[in-house]
């Protein structure tokens, strides 16, 4: 009896090790798979692994919004989960200005920081519809979208100076100064969509009377890898789901400081009845709020009684568009890029695969004419 | 002045190669794999895929410098098969997995899509947007089971 009750705690911490990162006090352990074939601790020795993580994968949706979500993928390895996430941050296409020209600017910001700032206002416009501007191209109708932005700043004519009211007209240069100019077909490609600034009251630059901003904003298409104003993420980050594995059972007053070890909602206190007595008892209910803030390793009474751990293949990812791309498409498109760099790179194997063949062969023929002659 | 064009990072000029493969000389059935224009979404990704397989008995990656944009993979493989095989292999494996995931993701926003309120509603009411907290089935993520989740589906 004692023995199989050892056996089973044995599995138990292996099953521990094997599927979960484990927060302990001061470090944390377990921390890469062991999903690997012939791996020392390895489950399933000889099985088709690939076959049998595909199959557990899950995809569950948690919170939505149009422009934020936060999703579980449980079931992948990390470099997949990274993959996407970096993806998503690095290698979605979107619209950003690019190109800017300069007529008059004798505002105080300079036409440099004033480029930047632009370049960093997120332009809402569907990048499937635009093609990538090669820097050998000329713009096009097909690859760049206008806009231009004329300001004046005026003293107000209506206030003098010991009366109350804006002193100045249009000192304050806003995004929505930007003006989309259509060309080509764009107006009627885009007659059912605005093309504009995802906010309109961005502040690009302060003026005072008599300053001036006139100037031409070219946005072309790019991804993040080139420079982050074309990354349609604010965020986009994944961490593993937490899991408080409770050894026993916590009763009583220690209950009460149990639960104030963890984010609120996380534990909670119930009245339950042990050996016919009414007692407090501490319940994990809701593990995904905690912080993982290890309090409930600094106490002495609790050593021993409780083991912090991840779950080393269940992936919580948040997703936060900056406005440009729904979130959801975000993360479609991600997913669609690996799998076609992949298909990708099974070409250029493919033709590397067809050249080695090529030489080989000719190769043996002059072999064999040499041994001909 | 001598900074390099900022789309180096992704782009390969025409005309050259995306991949290289140079055979080991002294190892049999090894190679490295040096893959132009690629960082560590790929590369990681790929040495994943490759241990995966129980032919292989060495895989692993690397970006050998910051400004260099390509990554170098290093694969040996028993007698039965060769590393090319093996990554090919490996890319196919991976495109099946990110199918299963985007079949995945398209059912799940299916259903998650019916709760969020449609955008013409919301701005009648003039609401925040809200986050929308989809009810479903809790997953099971205790401990015990085959694999590291309670939920075993099926396709």
């Amino acid at each position: 009896m004692k023995k199989s009750k050892r056996a089973s705690t044995a599995r138990d911490h292996l099953e521990v090790l094997q599927t979960r990162v484990v927060v302990e006090r001061d470090n944390v352990s377990s921390i890469s798979s062991s999903d690997f074939p012939f791996h020392t601790s390895n489950r399933y020795p000889n099985h088709d692994l690939a076959e049998k993580s595909r199959n557990k994968i899950i995809v569950a949706i948690e919170k939505k919004s149009q422009y934020d979500m936060e999703f579980d993928i449980i079931g992948i390895d990390a470099s997949i989960a990274n993959a996407l996430r970096r993806i998503m941050i690095a290698e979605v296409p979107t619209m950003a200005i690019e190109k800017v020209f300069i007529y008059d600017n004798t505002s105080i910001v300079q036409d440099e920081v004033l480029a930047h700032r632009l370049g960093l206002i997120p332009i809402k416009a569907d990048p499937d519809e635009f093609d990538f501007k090669q820097s050998t191209e000329h713009p096009t109708d097909q690859n760049t979208i206008v806009f231009k932005l004329k300001q004046e700043c005026k003293r107000n004519p209506k206030t003098s100076v010991d009366e109350k009211g804006p002193l100045y007209i249009n000192h304050n240069v806003y995004s929505i100064a930007l003006i989309w100019e259509p060309k080509g077909d764009q107006a009627e490609r885009f007659k059912d969509v605005t093309i504009g600034p995802v906010h309109d009251d961005i502040l690009i630059a302060q003026m005072r009377p008599g300053q001036k901003i006139e100037l031409e904003a070219h946005c072309e298409k790019g991804c993040g890898k080139e420079h982050a104003k074309w990354s349609p993420v604010a965020t986009a980050s994944y961490r593993l789901m937490p899991e408080i594995i409770l050894k026993e059972e916590i009763t009583g007053d220690l209950a009460d400081k149990f639960a104030s070890c963890f984010a609120s909602g996380v534990v909670e206190v119930e009245n339950k009845m042990v050996d016919g007595e009414l007692k407090k008892v501490a319940k994990v209910v809701n593990s995904r709020l905690d912080t993982v803030s290890r309090e409930v390793l600094r106490h002495k009474e609790f050593e021993g009684k409780v083991q912090l751990t991840r779950i080393r293949d269940h992936f919580i990812f948040r997703v936060e568009s900056t406005g440009i791309l729904d979130s959801e498409k975000i993360v479609f498109d991600s997913l669609q890029i690996l799998s076609s760099k992949c298909t990708m790179l099974l070409k250029a194997l493919d033709i590397k695969l067809k050249e080695k063949e090529e030489t080989e062969t000719s190769q043996n023929n002059e072999n064999a004419m040499e041994l001909d002659a | 002045m001598n900074a390099p064009d900022r789309f180096d990072v992704f782009y390969l000029p025409p005309g050259s190669q995306k991949m290289k493969i140079t055979p080991d000389t002294k190892v049999q059935n090894a190679a490295t794999f040096e893959i132009f224009r690629e960082d560590h979404t790929m590369g990681n990704v790929i040495r994943y895929k490759l241990l995966q397989e129980p032919q292989v008995i060495f895989a692993g990656y690397k970006v050998p410098h910051p400004l260099e944009h390509n990554v170098i993979i290093r694969v040996q493989t028993t007698n039965d098969t060769k590393p090319e095989a093996m990554v090919a292999k490996a890319l196919n494996d991976l495109i099946t997995e990110v199918g299963y995931l985007r079949t995945k993701f398209m059912e799940d926003l299916g259903r998650a899509r019916a709760l969020v309120i449609p955008r013409e509603q919301k701005s009648m009411v003039e609401q925040e947007p809200q986050m929308v907290q989809p009810t479903r089935e809790p997953v099971n993520t205790s401990v015990g089971g085959t694999g590291g989740v309670g939920v075993d589906m099926d396709f």
